[in-house]
């Protein structure tokens, strides 16, 4: 016999994992044919917005740790889509700021995106209900 | 960092993909340093080129100058003019102009009192009276070092105490509590829903945005100084120009490769 106060969470909670499964492979998939993934479309879309920026304050705004940031920032660079260079008042810190191709790729990339997530205008509501469910319970996003 | 070296051009650059106020210094930065004030112009060419900056992207102009003065110097009217080291032009600022207006001209008393004493008279000694702040200039005296040790002593003894900001032989006397360029670049960041500030001066005044601590602004000093707290530099007034036609060809999407081989 279904416990119904079970049935209440388990469900929703297999449809977000597979959500997050879909999503993967869409990733994947786009990474595959853009040469970009979304999490570093992601990164370059916020770095654009906040030019000569330190690390640590870039990844405050991902919502990431600067570790994560690190490996994500190597890859970057080396593709010459950002760059990252000392910080000309204090040479113990970076500064990083989005590159010609970088800005390039950037656009390229968000126009393949929006022909694929297109149909996800609209649903914020719902995306920012199930975003602020989840920071309650104190997983950083 | 020299801003024509080639991680500086690009750094520039980057500007340019988000919403950024570009906003400029006058005396020294704009137009060159002279040595009668009344007699500092923008040449042509510059007001041309900030025209058409002005015409892309928030442009602002703030200066240690009277506003009505700065007015003068320009014949259209760039989107921030910002005068009295941030005290005129922007409304949400300042408070206290009455009260500001009535103490410079206390001030102004006091130091003419001072200046008619033989201990501090010195005919290449000027006061500039800003309505609501003062300018000590000693750009005409044959006794540079002294005229400033002296006008120094005269602005310490001043009543109510002022804020003391030195400036290319000048002096100014800004009331206490007031805005400074710093919280005048802000507020214009703030009025035009900037994300990033560009902002280019020459002088010590110009350390109040240099020091601001802000990530979002892009400091550029002209010329280099070690001490300064802005980022960036260029050598000279005449390679503003070449900044400003720099950022312009960004717009018109042909970039600029003159300062690929710069050092």
């Amino acid at each position: 016999m279904s416990n119904s106060l079970n049935d209440n969470f388990e469900e929703p909670l297999a449809d977000l994992l597979k959500v997050s499964l879909v999503f993967q492979q869409i990733n994947k998939a786009l990474e595959a044919k853009i040469g970009l993934s979304l999490v570093q479309w992601f990164l370059l879309r916020t770095l654009k917005a906040m030019p000569a920026v330190g690390p640590l304050e870039l990844a405050r705004a991902l919502g990431i740790t600067q570790g994560t940031l690190s490996q994500s920032m190597r890859r970057l660079s080396r593709k010459n889509l950002i760059l990252v260079c000392d910080d000309p008042k204090d040479a113990r810190k970076k500064i990083v700021s989005l590159t010609r191709d970088g800005k390039r790729v950037l656009d390229q990339s968000t126009a393949e995106f929006k022909q694929v997530f297109e149909g996800l205008r609209g649903l914020n509501g719902p995306i920012a209900e199930i975003k602020g469910y989840l920071k309650g319970k104190n997983l950083s996003i | 960092m020299y801003l024509f070296s080639k991680t500086g051009q690009q750094l520039l650059e980057s500007l340019f993909y988000t919403d950024t106020l570009f906003a400029f210094d006058f005396d020294g930065t704009l137009s060159k340093i002279v040595r009668n004030p009344e007699d500092a112009v923008i040449t042509p060419a510059f007001s041309d080129m900030i025209q058409q900056l002005n015409r892309q992207v928030p442009v602002a102009v703030i200066s240690g100058r009277s506003l009505d003065d700065l007015k003068s110097k320009f014949d259209f009217r760039p989107t921030y003019l910002v005068g009295n080291h941030g005290l005129e032009g922007l409304s949400d600022v300042v408070q206290n102009l009455d009260i500001f207006k009535s103490v410079s001209g206390a001030w102004k008393s006091q130091a003419q009192f001072a200046l008619a004493t033989e201990e501090f008279q010195d005919g290449g000694i000027e006061i500039e009276d800003k309505e609501y702040s003062l300018a000590f200039h000693y750009r005409k005296s044959r006794t540079k070092g002294l005229a400033k040790r002296n006008l120094l002593k005269i602005a310490d003894a001043l009543e109510p105490p002022p804020r003391i900001v030195l400036g290319k032989c000048v002096i100014n006397i800004i009331p206490n509590g007031g805005p400074h360029k710093g919280m005048a670049l802000l507020q214009a960041m703030s009025d035009a829903g900037a994300k990033k500030a560009f902002y280019i001066g020459d002088d010590y005044t110009d350390e109040d945005v240099f020091a601001l601590p802000d990530s979002r602004i892009f400091t550029v000093r002209v010329g280099q100084k070690q001490d300064s707290n802005a980022k960036f530099f260029v050598r000279n007034q005449t390679e503003v120009g070449k900044v400003i036609s720099t950022i312009l060809s960004y717009f018109s999407d042909q970039y600029s490769k003159s300062g690929a081989d710069a050092k």
